[in-house]
């Protein structure tokens, strides 16, 4: 059945996904600028552990806020994640049947993979893949992660990240995403209009800038204090804080040019850290996914 | 011998289209010098390739290798039989290391004298199983710009491979690669074609593919693009923009291409023409449709990857992603001229240049610092004023929303800005046009104000980047600082502007508050080398660059201009028997040089210590070209000048043939030098002709 709607897409997408054998997890409760930066991917992808989570994950990025006016940015958008680890051989017709599942009928469409790679230079993460075109509409970001917190993946993780407002607005048909319905009879301008007025009043005019800051310097301090300790999955909430305050501040033009790439060296060395141990963490545990009997085990080097 | 034919198809993810063409180039060289290296030479070579697969068929490739002959040398034959004619230890030792009877082995005559010998003969093998090898080899050895891992054997390509064909004589080369086995089994179109089918020659593999909506060959797949953007193009009134890098991309974008038009509002046409076009070619891949008179038409051609749209679906797909983009410009376009590119100006501090090297707010200073000197320097002092309004906003499109979404058109956003906000030609274009040329193919900008202000900037970044050490090394220049070498000179020449480079080095890196120093030096050898290397790409012979550059260069276009006059002189006979003999001053010159003493030479010869004919006949010789030579460098006419020193080639002949330079006299040797050093001196002003390749026989 064809989705109509905004929640009817994600629930068609938790039930392709359900069916392949992934973790429905619920979205991280943290602000995070893309799913990708949620525990459930960031961390999970490191180590030879198998995993497989698909999740919903409202992202935000203060800067794209357009006070409710432009049709197509927000500063909150939903995207739906997918880790696949070790990335299955039939990834990509994974996701293409992923898409008819939506009811999306690929053989009267021009779907194309074209060239780009991700990365985040605040995680040390990075990967190989394409940005997935529909009708020249761009919905998929596909990537195969080499790298995260600064270490080499090994088995490499396949990383699909749904960009649920714009496969929205393709099934609908409509220009503006607030004229997408979110459920029967309720559209997204309902429930997230009046969202995007507040915070990005409150991102470009009104966060305290000077607070951030500190928030900030206390954040990072923090996270750095329960690294130290071994306290992994903690440190790494407090680097997540770091990374939207700084989202915050930048949406503020409150960072010079000079001070972001300093900034973002600060988070990424948090992230890193936090990498590293939480890596050694899983090791000192005995890699405790590693022969579960409901994951796809890693297959040996042939 | 019997012979087959060798099919490959090596099926992957989508393949960047930068990176397709010169994989399947390369895998075609690697695979093709390995079977050669193995004595399995090939015939015919057919290529093709797209986004997901490329494709070798090698015909007439041996079914097994030819077999080789071996001789393998052993001690010589006196060693070896006694006098009797028994075989002694050595003649033992050496049957039994090669591990053949003694019988087996022969006797050679070699011209040392008589020698054992085995020859053995070594079977080819048959060429599958070599193939097996070589094959994965050379998949493996293609080179890509980045790669990545995907399977348990962290074997690194582009993107993952996910099937292997791979047929000789019908039969499958069995090999495993990347957690792939090989096999007769391809796959059609994503969404098109079959996924599974089995294949067993080349000929099959087209076919099979063509049916299942594949065009494996580009050369075709481009025809039918080109075809189908002008055909699309008439239907809409006009005629097609052409774009022939687009044009490549899309042709490795695709495997069944054909082209939808889509329309957007006539609306939108009030943007200018360049951020439309911008638009649809940058973020969509669209080309453009230009009326008769060269303006913009409200549509668009989209090259699809499959053969028809049958609802129009894809068409009003493509429509509404175009209009939401369009909107955003427009948006911008509004939005950004609400402040001027003067007030912008401040916030140019947020932006940085380089780390070291601070803002941009601080390069527009020492840009603005600059360029009374160069203007000067140039001639150009009427320009200044025009170029200061220039310099003071340059930059300031760098702090738009347009330039933030659509940075390739930094500057030409500026430009547009600057003309809306009614600033005059001369200064809008400097400003639209700053980034020219983009390469040394491209032109330069189209006004000498703008020319200087490029060639400004250009000298701002590369000072600066070599007073940091951000100096272009084999495989890293970060800043394209060669290219911004290249520019400058190709705006020195197009705009054949006079300059000296080493005062405006000097000024420009004043300008960074840093002395003159090694980074002088250093920039210097630079200059030197992206001439030799501008010189050559336009076709220069590389002696004569030599000698012009050996010259002196500090002003570029003067060497330009000695380097076309020596081009043009080379070909005649006596400039060229003059420049073997010069040779022979170089070398005298040298010596003397070397020699304690001697380079206190006068400069010029004494006439009464002229003691023979020859000598005072060249003397007179050099006196009477030299006040018209002189002249005729001044004005730069070097063809006059290098004319004149070619009629004193007879006078050079007979002073060498009659006059020994070293002589025993010292001061009549060294007379004989100030002479050679006149002539010399004269000479090397325009170029260092004994650096001229003459070959014999001429």
């Amino acid at each position: 059945m064809r989705p109509k709607n905004l929640q009817q897409i994600i629930l068609a997408l938790e039930r392709f996904w359900d069916r392949r054998g992934c973790i429905l997890q619920q979205p991280y409760d943290l602000e995070v600028g893309a799913g990708t930066m949620a525990p459930e991917t960031f961390l999970r992808v490191l180590g030879p552990e198998p995993y497989r989570v698909a999740y919903v994950m409202p992202s935000r990025r203060p800067t794209d806020g357009r006070y409710g006016d432009n049709p197509n940015r927000v500063q909150k958008h939903h995207q739906y994640q997918v880790i696949l680890k070790p990335a299955p051989a039939d990834v990509q017709d994974l996701y293409l049947r992923s898409l008819t599942a939506l009811g999306i009928d690929l053989s009267r469409h021009d779907l194309r993979f074209e060239e780009d790679n991700w990365e985040s230079p605040t995680l040390g993460a990075w990967g190989i893949g394409w940005q997935v075109l529909l009708d020249g509409l761009e919905i998929t970001q596909f990537t195969y992660f080499q790298q995260a917190g600064g270490l080499d993946l090994d088995p490499t993780s396949a990383e699909i990240t749904y960009g649920l407002e714009r496969i929205a607005t393709f099934i609908a048909q409509v220009d503006s995403i607030y004229d997408l319905d979110w459920s029967a009879g309720v559209s997204y301008r309902d429930i997230r209009h009046r969202e995007e007025v507040e915070f990005s009043r409150y991102n470009f005019e009104e966060a305290d800038v000077e607070m951030l800051f500190r928030l900030f310097a206390l954040y990072e301090e923090e996270s750095r204090r329960l690294a130290a300790m071994d306290l992994v999955l903690p440190a790494y909430d407090y680097c997540l804080k770091c990374s939207h305050a700084f989202n915050l501040l930048d949406a503020r033009g409150a960072i010079s040019v000079t001070e972001r790439v300093g900034i973002i060296a600060r988070v990424r060395q948090l992230a890193c850290d936090v990498a590293r141990r939480y890596l050694e963490s899983r090791e000192r545990q005995g890699f405790p996914l590693l022969g579960h009997r409901a994951l796809p085990q890693p297959q040996p080097a042939s | 011998m019997k012979k087959s034919e060798l099919v490959v198809e090596l099926g992957m993810e989508e393949i960047p289209a930068s990176m397709i063409a010169d994989a399947a180039e390369q895998f075609a060289g690697l695979l093709g010098r390995a079977l050669e290296e193995h004595r399995l030479p090939a015939g015919e070579r057919t290529l093709w390739y797209t986004p997901r697969r490329i494709i070798l068929g090698l015909e007439d490739v041996p079914v097994r290798q030819g077999d080789l002959e071996e001789t393998i040398m052993g001690p010589p034959r006196r060693v070896a039989y006694d006098a009797a004619g028994n075989p002694t230890r050595a003649a033992l030792a050496f049957a039994e290391k090669n591990g053949v009877p003694l019988a087996k082995i022969g006797v050679v005559a070699t011209p040392k004298g008589e020698y054992l010998s085995l020859v053995r003969r070594m079977r080819g093998e048959p060429a599958v199983r070599i193939l097996q090898r070589l094959i994965p080899d050379a998949i493996g050895a293609i080179q890509f710009p980045k790669t990545m891992h995907w399977s348990p054997d962290r074997f690194r390509f582009a993107r993952p491979v996910r099937w292997i064909v791979a047929l000789f004589g019908g039969r499958v080369v069995k090999f495993r690669l990347a957690d792939v086995v090989s096999s007769r089994i391809t796959s059609g179109h994503r969404f098109l074609g079959r996924s599974r089918i089995a294949v067993h020659s080349l000929a099959s593999l087209r076919e099979e593919l063509e049916r299942s909506a594949v065009l494996v060959d580009p050369a075709e797949r481009r025809e039918r693009i080109e075809s189908e953007l002008a055909a699309r193009a008439a239907e809409a009134g006009g005629r097609l923009l052409e774009d022939r890098a687009l044009l490549e991309t899309v042709v490795n974008l695709n495997e069944a291409p054909s082209v939808v038009r889509g329309d957007f509002e006539e609306r939108f046409l009030s943007l200018p023409q360049e951020i439309l076009i911008t638009v649809m070619r940058e973020h969509q891949k669209y080309f453009s449709v230009l009326d008769a008179e060269g303006r913009l038409l409200p549509c668009f051609l989209a090259v699809v990857n499959r053969f028809s749209d049958p609802g129009g679906e894809i068409r009003s797909g493509h429509e509404r992603v175009l209009r939401a983009r369009l909107a955003d410009a427009a948006f911008f376009w509004e939005t950004d001229r609400r402040q001027t590119l003067e007030e912008r100006a401040p916030s140019l501090k947020n932006v940085l240049f380089q780390e070291k090297l601070g803002s941009y707010d601080e390069k527009t200073r020492r840009v603005l610092e600059l360029l009374p000197r160069l203007a000067e320097a140039l001639g150009r002092g009427e320009c200044l004023a025009d170029l200061r309004a220039a310099a003071r906003i340059y930059k300031c499109d760098l702090v738009t929303e347009m330039v933030k979404e659509f940075t390739d058109l930094q500057g030409v956003v500026g430009g547009l800005y600057a003309r809306a906000e009614g600033y005059p030609e001369t200064v809008w274009r400097a400003v639209y046009e700053q980034y020219l040329p983009k390469s040394t193919a491209s032109p330069s900008p189209s006004t000498v104000t703008g020319a200087i202000l490029a060639l400004a900037d250009r000298l701002d970044t590369v000072t600066g980047c070599f007073s940091i050490g951000l100096v272009p090394s084999g495989s890293g220049d970060p800043f394209a600082v060669r290219r911004q070498g290249n520019g400058i000179l190709k705006i020195l020449f197009d705009h054949r502007l006079s300059l000296s480079l080493g005062q405006a080095i000097g000024w420009s890196l004043a300008a960074h508050g840093r002395g003159a120093g090694d980074t002088a030096a250093e920039l210097g050898r630079f200059f030197e080398g992206r001439l030799r290397f501008l010189f050559e790409e336009m076709g220069f012979a590389y002696d004569c660059v030599n000698a012009v550059l050996a010259a002196g260069w500090d002003d570029p276009l003067d060497a330009l201009d000695r380097l076309r006059a020596l081009e043009e002189m080379r070909r005649e006979t006596d400039f060229l028997s003059l420049a073997s003999n010069f040779k022979r001053v170089a070398n005298i010159l040298a010596k003397a040089g070397d020699e304690a003493g001697e380079p206190d030479s006068p400069a010029e010869p004494e006439e009464s210590l002229l003691a023979e004919g020859a000598e005072r006949d060249l003397y007179r010789s050099l006196l009477g070209i030299r006040p018209e030579a002189d002249e005729a460098r001044r004005r730069h006419d070097y063809v006059r000048a290098l004319r004149l020193f070619a009629s004193m080639r007879a006078a050079v002949d007979a002073f060498f043939t009659d006059v020994m330079v070293m002589t025993e006299d010292r001061a009549i040797r060294r007379n004989r030098i100030a002479l050679l050093a006149s002539i010399s001196r004269l000479f090397n002003s325009v170029a260092d002709i004994s650096r001229i390749v003459v070959e014999k026989g001429t």
